[in-house]
């Protein structure tokens, strides 16, 4: 009967063989490690959540000292059944709605148009920051500039539509207001649904194309078939980043109409920050957030289920 | 390297070392031999009493180094007049901590409430937020430091009193001292009341002869006109501010006359009685006769659009004029201003321009006692009319008048010329005057500063006092945008006023609210 012999390794390679962790050192040092990255993290945003979650069941008023009264769920009270509340949620959904919706059409639209139908690749380029320029201006240049153009009585727009003889509109004014705020947020963030389908469309394999076209189809029937079904995460994940980001819209709503007139561009940030910050209502201002973080939570993970499901 | 005007900030000074009291009385002032009016003699009665001269004369505070606080309007001051305190009392500033204007609950506030070692040793900040800040308890009380010095009854004497009583006292006590005076000034341009074409039109359509109004329902009937007749060259019969969160004053500018206030003693709101409506409603029927979109103008509009001479007359703060005298905009100088117009009752017209914005001065308590007595020294100084009188009527300074002798021919003289105490620089290229040439105009202007103010009424100056404008403000812009009618506007207006008392607390609101009604009562008000 043969005995098998123990392997040995060479001197070298024993030497060089790292040791084993105890069980100890194994779990501590990685977590050692992370910690003061999550330490970082939790002080700065597991805290503060924290502390608002606790200052949303008081009433506090900092101007009155540090004295804040337990009021429970008051403030959740008020801001369900604040109509200025659900008035500031409508003016969101139209802007979600409208406003991105119209960010991922255009963008989509305006990525293949570049794509497919600008050949010289300088002038692609070319295009593609121009397009890109409004996304990457500050958001207090872009209020100025809007309101600019569409201030009632010497504004760009109204002196533009004039001069073609249709009379002058009231863009900031309740009925149009949002309209207007929509358009801004339009015009600066459809780069962002552009340039994720550009360079989405930029990585699609040329032979599916080719065959397609020894097949015959159409370019519409392309389009339609084979290069949206293809860039549908992609645009997923535009539509998510675009609804994150609108969901929290305020700058140039702010600097365009502060939210008037009356309430009628009042967005959920805007009223907010006034509850927060103008009449220092810090528990108010607290629940406000709290709701509509959880309202932005559920809204986008039921959409992303909803397109998980699909997708499945 | 500025340029200086001609008379040199040592020539101003050389007749500095004396109380201001006779500047107020105006005595011996002359406007371009200096600062102090009275010169410095040991004899003088408040000497006598043992207090300290003003100015101080001898380096008292030297070693300190005083850090301010202000909105962007106001940094020019320690920068300007910072040499001539050092040379009067020793005292040093540290660059002025800015923040944007009327941000002072979020930018000061959170300082104040942490009762830490402040950042900065005095304070600039509107007068809306005087309750607020005051309220914190980390603001120094001032009679004791104005007790030191000489001359300090004749300047509070001197200072407006509804400035002073609603905007530096609180429940009877100085918490502050007064830097900036605003109020409504009614603006008109004369060449279109004076164009005989529309003086004949409106005298054929309304038989009474075209004339600057002197009561609300005049001037909605010639702002009507001027629309109706003008509109085609683009011009409107007038404008008003909706935009929150002053939109509240220009009501109030027509709603006060007609005896509506805050609230009642026992703390009923009072905005929305038949008198508060009927107010809202004339004010919606203006907005027929502004230019599109007025329900949302700010002060950026409402400036731009009488620059541009869109609009025939406008109910605005009192630098409406000041920042078309000085621009080289189509207005030019067709301007003038004059007392609001108001409501007939009794044979007599009622008015009331409501004082809204302005700024006070507050030091910390928090702080060392060297520090509060040179912080008090540099804002009395500077609210004094030894240097404010020269403050008011620079165009480089969001300052204006609140005491008696701002509104004086004297200062008005001030209007014409440069600065003296302030050298020329990037920020501050010029230093011409106002009213570069025309001394009846800058009269003219400082008697309309003066009637307005003298019907002054003053906007809410107890805690909360930002988030009761707000609210107002909303509502009355949710009418103008016809998102309410007046009635309902205001309504809710009152039912959020009340939510505002029981949440901050109706026994602690009423406490302070009777401070307002007292000051009021006092000043002939209630």
């Amino acid at each position: 009967m043969r005995v098998k012999q123990p392997l040995t390794l060479p001197a070298a390679a024993r030497v060089a063989r790292p040791r084993r962790a105890t069980g100890l050192n194994r779990s501590l040092g990685p977590r050692l490690m992370v910690a003061p990255a999550v330490i970082v993290v939790l002080a700065l945003t597991l805290f503060p959540m924290l502390w608002s979650l606790q200052k949303s069941f008081y009433a506090w008023f900092p101007s009155r000292g540090a004295t804040s009264t337990w009021v429970g769920l008051d403030n959740y009270l008020w801001v369900f059944t604040s109509e200025r509340f659900w008035n500031s949620m409508g003016n969101l959904a139209f802007l979600l709605f409208f406003g991105v919706g119209a960010q991922m059409v255009l963008g989509t639209a305006l990525a293949l148009a570049l794509y497919e139908g600008v050949g010289n690749a300088r002038l692609r380029v070319l295009l593609l920051t121009l397009f890109l320029l409004p996304m990457m201006m500050p958001p207090i240049v872009i209020g100025d500039l809007w309101a600019f153009i569409l201030t009632p009585q010497s504004g760009v727009l109204n002196f533009l539509l004039r001069q073609i003889g249709v009379p002058a509109q009231n863009w900031t004014g309740a009925e149009l207001g949002m309209l207007s705020i929509t358009i801004t947020d339009v015009w600066q963030w459809t780069a962002l649904p552009l340039v994720i389908a550009f360079s989405g469309r930029s990585s699609l394999p040329t032979s599916i194309y080719e065959a397609a076209r020894l097949d015959g189809a159409s370019r519409w029937f392309v389009t339609r078939r084979i290069t949206l079904p293809l860039l549908k995460d992609l645009l997923v994940i535009a539509l998510l980043l675009r609804l994150m980001d609108a969901y929290k819209f305020f700058d140039a709503a702010y600097i365009i109409t502060r939210g008037g007139p009356g309430t009628a561009t009042e967005l959920p940030g805007l009223l907010t920050y006034l509850v927060g910050f103008k009449d220092f209502d810090i528990g108010r201002a607290a629940a406000l957030t709290w709701v509509i973080g959880l309202i932005a939570v559920i809204v986008m993970q039921s959409l992303w289920n909803m397109l998980r499901t699909r997708r499945a | 390297m500025g340029s200086r005007s001609k008379v040199s900030r040592r020539d101003v000074l050389k007749g500095a070392g004396a109380v201001g009291g006779g500047a107020m009385a105006g005595s011996l002032w002359t406007p371009r031999g200096g600062l102090s009016v009275v010169a410095q003699d040991a004899a003088t009665p408040a000497n006598q009493a043992g207090k300290l001269p003003v100015p101080l004369g001898e380096p008292r505070f030297q070693g300190v180094a005083l850090t301010p606080t202000s909105d962007e309007f106001l940094g020019p001051l320690f920068e300007w007049y910072g040499d001539d305190l050092n040379a009067e009392a020793g005292l040093e500033f540290n660059e002025t901590v800015l923040f944007p204007s009327y941000t002072e609950i979020e930018s000061l506030m959170p300082e104040l409430i942490s009762g830490g070692e402040l950042p900065y040793d005095l304070m600039s900040y509107s007068s809306v937020y005087f309750g607020d800040i005051v309220a914190t308890g980390q603001v120094e009380p001032l009679d004791r430091y104005l007790d030191q010095y000489a001359g300090v009854e004749e300047y509070l004497a001197g200072v407006m009193p509804a400035y002073r009583e609603f905007y530096t006292k609180s429940r009877g006590e100085t918490y502050g001292l007064m830097c900036d005076g605003d109020v409504h000034v009614f603006h008109y341009r004369p060449s279109l009341f004076n164009d005989e074409n529309l003086r004949n039109r409106y005298e054929q359509r309304f038989n009474t002869p075209l004339i600057v109004p002197d009561t609300w329902p005049q001037f909605a009937q010639t702002a009507q006109f001027f629309t109706e007749e003008l509109k085609d060259k683009g011009i409107y019969g007038c404008q008003l501010q909706g935009a929150r969160p002053f939109g509240f004053s220009f009501w109030l500018d027509i709603a006060a006359p007609l005896g509506v206030k805050y609230f009642s003693e026992d703390m009923q709101p009072m905005i929305n009685t038949p008198e508060a409506v009927q107010a809202l409603e004339l004010m919606m029927e203006l907005k027929r006769w502004s230019p599109p979109g007025t329900e949302n103008f700010g002060g950026d509009q409402i400036i731009g659009n009488w620059q541009q001479g869109v609009v025939a007359m406008c109910d605005w703060w009192i630098d409406l004029r000041e920042f078309s005298a000085r621009a080289n905009v189509p207005v030019g100088r067709d301007v003038n201003d004059t007392v609001m117009p108001g409501w007939e009752v009794n044979g007599e017209v009622a008015r009331r321009s409501t004082m809204a914005f302005s700024r006070t001065f507050s030091i910390p308590a928090n702080k060392s006692q060297e520090v509060k007595d040179a912080a008090f020294y540099a804002i009395y100084r500077l609210s004094h009319p030894d240097y404010s009188l020269y403050s008011c009527a620079d165009p480089y300074c969001g300052l204006d008048p609140y005491m008696d002798i701002h509104y004086s021919d004297q200062a008005a003289e001030l209007y014409v010329t440069g600065n003296p105490l302030r050298e020329t620089a990037d920020a501050y290229p010029e230093n011409n005057g106002i009213f570069v040439g025309d001394l009846q105009a800058a009269k003219d202007h400082l008697a309309a500063g003066r009637a307005n103010v003298e019907v002054g009424f003053p906007q809410p100056n107890w805690p909360g006092a930002a988030e009761y404008i707000d609210t107002l403000s909303l509502h009355v812009q949710r009418a103008l945008a016809g998102e309410a009618d007046a009635k309902r506007a205001l309504d809710d207006a009152a039912t959020e006023w009340t939510a505002i008392v029981e949440r901050r607390g109706r026994v602690e609101q009423t406490e302070y609210y009777a401070g307002f009604v007292t000051a009021a009562k006092a000043l002939g008000y209630w």
